[in-house]
């Protein structure tokens, strides 16, 4: 198992994909973070002019809770981030197993190594490989923000914050407001991970890595669309995924049941059933 | 058929793979070419194909330049490393997708073809249930069909039977006497010596001997 | 000749895949339907065919909070996604030296690009008339759905079908420079960024109804929309034939697809 897990460990780290995947993450972190700083100057300087009359409401600094790729809520960035991530997440590892069997490399495999260790090595870095370049890409833009933004203590009264005190863990948002960041961020790792896995289910019914990388990005976009239709947006991964919370109602049973049910379905589907079939 | 190579050059990411070869070679004759692994024989077979262009020099043929003049050979069949089909249609229904674009064969010839290179020609199997000796004897099938002037093929007795082997020499010989100019790139040098007039040894994308 | 290969190769093997753009469709369909009962809009069919293709109004400039336009993106996607896969796979020795030429070859991907536009344009059209004629939609080509802000022409309407196929032959020219995977990233990112921003420059912005002109007072105005789609075609085309003709083969892609 040790020695699967290394080689394809090994595979990750020294693909391509991975750095493409992380350099478009890091890309739209920084995109992000020279617009609010932009902005931020641009509003300071109006503010020292002509002080309250800029907004018409009390100025209150930015900080890091709404200047970050994950709680910023009106910028282009998150938006495209939080969109793309099933197929960010995806990219760096998941078509392997398709070239794997098309090129003939996973009989390779199978033969040196023991078959429940192959797929569950696999399995494992899939699922790695989206953990940590959400992890790398989030905690990226909440360092890189630190680095400018104060860690101000969120005040709801500003109406500068689009977290709700009615939203999931809404108070510790506005009392322990990192606490929140660093849970919804692990959230957000393990549901990329799990995207990654999903990839590695749908390339069990196809050779092709083009289908295994887009493939889960789709499937998650159709589900987005026909639980939005039914006002049940908050059942969807691409919506309960971002830290601010676009839509009503979103629970951690609902965050957690769903991982739960989609890793078992990815789990079942890539271990239980692939692993047993005939490889040609 | 006349086929030049005049001080042709290939460099593939700060590499020479093709290192300034010249050569005429005629239809009516079988050129075999030997070489180890690596040695550019493949990319040689490619960039008369077409589908790699020189980094310096010409391939002509028929008095035509190759990338100028035209895309690719006007009349080639070639079966280049591992053959390439849709992996979700038959051997037949696969040579009538190709022989569409260029030869307009009828569907007794493109059967002829078939049995000639020993594939059961109303095998109702996919592609990609074939295995890897049914899918060179397709490869090859593809390439002859329609007896090209230009016929190119990289080791083609690749995972074929003995009885398959016997039938591709024997395509051969027939294309050869139509006239047709034939590469065959073989590892195997007894292979070669059997059923070329020429036998080139390339070594390192230099023509050695 | 190799139009025909695309047609039987591609075409006809991706047209299942226009059952699950029909069933996109249908659901989109009953969600408007049930829209309309629950607020008494006397809606017909042209209605339900442009739903499909309305997006949302320029933002910010509309000052509504920005709702991504799940639908129209989608819808968009799924097309993209259909276009990404076959050009790439039939970069395949046999088949490019029997055809003869790069040139006529990129030229058949980007006919085959018109036809899968068209047909998938089509597949929507006829989903929800069907509809419309099952669930007792009058059939009739007036617009209720969207409010007028200037002259709506036959021109406008066709914007979506002709920004389709300009956006396919723009994601072959990437998926020929790069991968069918970055091609078919780069196109659905430029999509979600045209939905935020309004620019002819993110020109998927012709797409939406709403972000013309004809539609939004902020909007893009037709003439300026084929203006710049006619650029990015006439640039796409000749910037991927240029890449095509020059670029080596060293595999064949067909067991890549």
């Amino acid at each position: 198992m040790k020695a699967a897990l290394k080689l394809e460990l090994r595979r990750l780290i020294f693909s391509k994909e991975l750095y493409i995947a992380l350099t478009i993450g890091l890309a739209l972190v920084v995109w992000l973070f020279v617009y609010e700083v932009s902005e931020s100057v641009r509003f300071a300087e109006q503010y020292a002019l002509y002080g309250d009359k800029v907004s018409g409401y009390l100025y209150y600094p930015k900080t890091v809770f709404n200047s970050s790729i994950e709680l910023e809520y009106d910028a282009l960035p998150p938006i495209l981030l939080y969109l793309l991530f099933p197929i960010i997440a995806a990219f760096p590892y998941a078509s392997t197993y398709c070239k794997d069997k098309k090129n003939g490399y996973l009989k390779n495999l199978l033969v040196r190594i023991d078959r429940k260790d192959c797929f569950m090595a696999k399995y494992m870095v899939s699922f790695l490989s989206g953990f940590f370049v959400s992890g790398v890409i989030l905690l990226s833009s909440l360092i890189l923000t630190m680095l400018v933004f104060p860690v101000l203590t969120p005040e709801a009264v500003t109406q500068n914050y689009y977290v709700q005190t009615g939203n999931m863990w809404g108070e510790l948002f506005y009392t322990m407001p990192m606490i929140y960041t660093l849970l919804y961020i692990l959230i957000d790792m393990l549901w990329c991970g799990c995207m990654a896995s999903f990839a590695l289910l749908i390339s069990m019914f196809t050779r092709s890595a083009f289908l295994a990388v887009t493939g889960s990005f789709v499937v998650f976009e159709v589900l987005d669309y026909v639980l939005s239709l039914f006002s049940l947006s908050r059942f969807s991964p691409i919506t309960f995924l971002r830290p601010i919370q676009i839509a009503d109602g979103i629970s951690l049973e609902i965050i957690l049941t769903e991982f739960i049910v989609f890793m078992a379905a990815s789990f079942t589907g890539f271990y239980f059933l692939e692993r047993k079939k005939d490889v040609f | 058929m006349i086929l030049e190579l005049q001080n042709v050059s290939k460099e593939i990411k700060g590499v020479t793979v093709l290192d300034n070869i010249s050569l005429t070679m005629q239809g009516g004759k079988i050129y075999g070419f030997q070489g180890k692994n690596g040695s550019g024989k493949t990319m040689l077979m490619r960039l008369i194909c077409g589908l790699i262009k020189p980094s310096s020099g010409q391939v002509i043929i028929n008095g035509e330049i190759l990338g100028e003049d035209i895309s690719f050979p006007r009349s080639v069949g070639a079966l280049i490393e591992n053959p390439a089909f849709l992996h979700e249609y038959t051997a037949l229904k696969n040579l009538r997708l190709l022989s569409d674009l260029r030869d307009h064969l009828s569907d007794d010839e493109l059967k002829a073809i078939l049995s000639d290179v020993g594939l059961d020609p109303l095998d109702k199997r996919k592609y990609r249930s074939f295995s890897l000796g049914m899918k060179q004897k397709l490869g090859i099938a593809a390439a002859v069909m329609g007896e090209p002037e230009l016929v190119i093929l990289d080791e083609p007795i690749n995972a074929v039977d003995d009885a398959g082997v016997e039938n591709i020499r024997k395509i051969l010989s027939k294309l050869k006497e139509s006239g047709s100019l034939i590469i065959v790139a073989c590892h195997d040098r007894e292979e070669l010596e059997l059923i070329s007039d020429e036998i080139l040894k390339i070594d390192a994308g230099r023509i050695v001997s | 000749m190799y139009f025909k290969y695309d047609l039987k190769a591609g075409f006809l093997r991706d047209l299942p895949k226009l059952l699950i753009l029909a069933g996109i469709v249908l659901i989109a369909n009953i969600s408007l339907f049930r829209y309309a009962e629950l607020f008494s809009l006397d809606l017909e069919s042209f209605d339900y065919i442009l739903y499909l293709v309305k997006s949302i109004p320029p933002f910010p400039q509309s000052g509504e909070e920005f709702r991504f336009p799940v639908a129209w993106y989608l819808i968009q996607l799924y097309l993209n996604w259909i276009i990404g896969r076959y050009p790439f796979s039939s970069v395949c020795d046999n088949v490019l030296i029997y055809g003869g030429s790069r040139q006529r070859w990129y030229l058949s991907k980007v006919a085959w690009i018109a036809i899968t536009v068209f047909a998938y344009y089509l597949v929507m059209i006829i989903t929800s008339l069907l509809f419309s004629i099952v669930s007792g939609v009058p059939i009739s080509w007036k617009i209720n759905l969207l409010i007028h802000a200037g002259e709506i022409s036959s021109a406008t309407l066709l914007l979506p079908i002709v920004t389709s196929f300009v956006t396919g032959v723009f994601q072959l020219f990437l998926e020929i420079l790069t991968t069918p995977i970055i091609g078919f990233f780069a196109v659905a990112m430029l999509s979600a960024a045209s939905t935020y921003i309004t620019s002819p420059l993110l020109f998927t912005n012709c797409s939406q109804l709403l972000k013309l002109s004809a539609f939004s007072e902020d909007g893009i105005g037709t003439g300026e929309s084929y203006l710049t789609l006619g650029i990015i075609f006439a640039l796409s085309l000749a910037a991927g034939l240029i890449i095509f003709s020059r670029r080596d083969i060293l595999r064949s892609q067909r067991d890549e697809e």
